[in-house]
């Protein structure tokens, strides 16, 4: 058996948002999360904010990131920002592209409350011209998360789909 | 993709290095790291093992880009040095380390080894997260059979290193 192991794939349409609770648990230390089939109302970046075992959103300012911008006609570009209430810069697609290609993202000890959440990214995009990006992004906060809820700045995802894997660990 | 476990260590008190050995065939590799922090803030140095034990020879080159949420990107670059760095100087708290590598033809003895990794980590001195993404290569043509850890100044202190075989479609 393989020690990538799949524990949720949970597909939405017409929403603003998508939250996927009881997600990560003392099971696994690392996350692999794929998005793909994705579309969206009009262009902006796929943000995220983590959930807690209450079901409440973390939207403290707690959140950190560095990206890197690939885009294939233009200067690549950076972005960067500390503490904010979310995460801001997953996956970026533009209003004249609906599909918005895929996004890769790894999570690491969300679970734990001795840790800070790590995710590191990657993904490729349209706006205008080919976009991609690969990003490191941290929750500087110590309690334990075990869901995750994706958004778009007020946007609409047509369609999306989510996989959450976790990658085993035997000792 | 499904991925097969070849070796683990988890460290629970201060250890010099972790080395995990496996590597027998052609197939790509994946390693692992979480929940690791060194016993003070340091870089984590890489290594290629030939019978598990880690070649400190002047053959590694590297090329990162330098993400950081505070401050403008750099490059980070080497060559003909004595170990691959693939992270700059990680706090020893509740940052921990996250990281992904991939390696490449650490089998063959004909052809080079080669790395990919992406991290982050919280800054020494910053307490900010940066990371370093892009690739290194060990130019001797030898069969390696892992990759060994160790910090650029004292111990590690703690964490999860997995090593992976990737297999399938």
């Amino acid at each position: 058996m393989s020690n990538l192991r799949l524990i949720n794939e949970t597909t939405a349409s017409s929403v603003t948002n998508l939250s996927i609770t009881d997600l990560f648990s003392a099971d696994f230390d690392i996350y692999k999360i794929v998005l793909n089939d994705l579309q969206i109302s009009s262009g902006t970046w796929v943000e995220w904010n983590y959930i807690n075992s209450s079901g409440s959103l973390l939207t403290s300012s707690e959140y950190d990131e560095g990206v890197l911008e690939l885009q294939a006609s233009t200067t690549f570009g950076e972005s960067r920002s500390t503490n904010q209430s979310r995460h801001i810069r997953g996956l970026r697609g533009g209003s004249d592209a609906s599909n918005l290609g895929g996004l890769v993202m790894y999570i690491f000890n969300p679970f734990s409350s001795s840790f800070y959440t790590f995710a590191l990214t990657q993904s490729m995009g349209y706006i205008s011209q080919g976009f991609s990006s690969k990003g490191i992004f941290v929750f500087t906060n110590t309690s334990s998360v075990t869901g995750i809820n994706f958004n778009l700045d007020g946007q609409t995802f047509n369609n999306l789909t989510v996989k959450t894997y976790g990658l085993r660990v035997d000792s | 993709m499904g991925l097969v476990q070849v070796a683990t260590n988890t460290v629970t008190s201060a250890v010099a290095s972790v080395t995990l050995t496996g590597i027998d065939s052609s197939d790509v590799y994946m390693v692992t790291m979480s929940g690791m922090k060194p016993v003070s803030d340091s870089q984590i140095y890489a290594r290629v093992t030939t019978g598990g034990t880690a070649d400190s020879d002047n053959e590694y080159d590297y090329a990162n880009k330098y993400l950081k949420a505070d401050t403008s990107f750099s490059n980070d670059v080497s060559t003909n040095n004595d170990r691959w760095t693939p992270t700059s100087t990680m706090e020893n708290n509740y940052g921990g380390y996250a990281m992904i590598m991939y390696l490449y033809n650490f089998n063959n003895s004909s052809e080079y080894s080669f790395i990919t990794s992406e991290e982050a980590h919280i800054q020494g001195g910053t307490s900010t997260v940066r990371g370093l993404q892009g690739g290194g290569v060990h130019t001797v043509a030898e069969a390696n059979d892992g990759i060994s850890f160790l910090m650029g100044s004292g111990n590690i202190e703690a964490g999860t290193f997995t090593l992976y075989r990737q297999v399938g479609s």
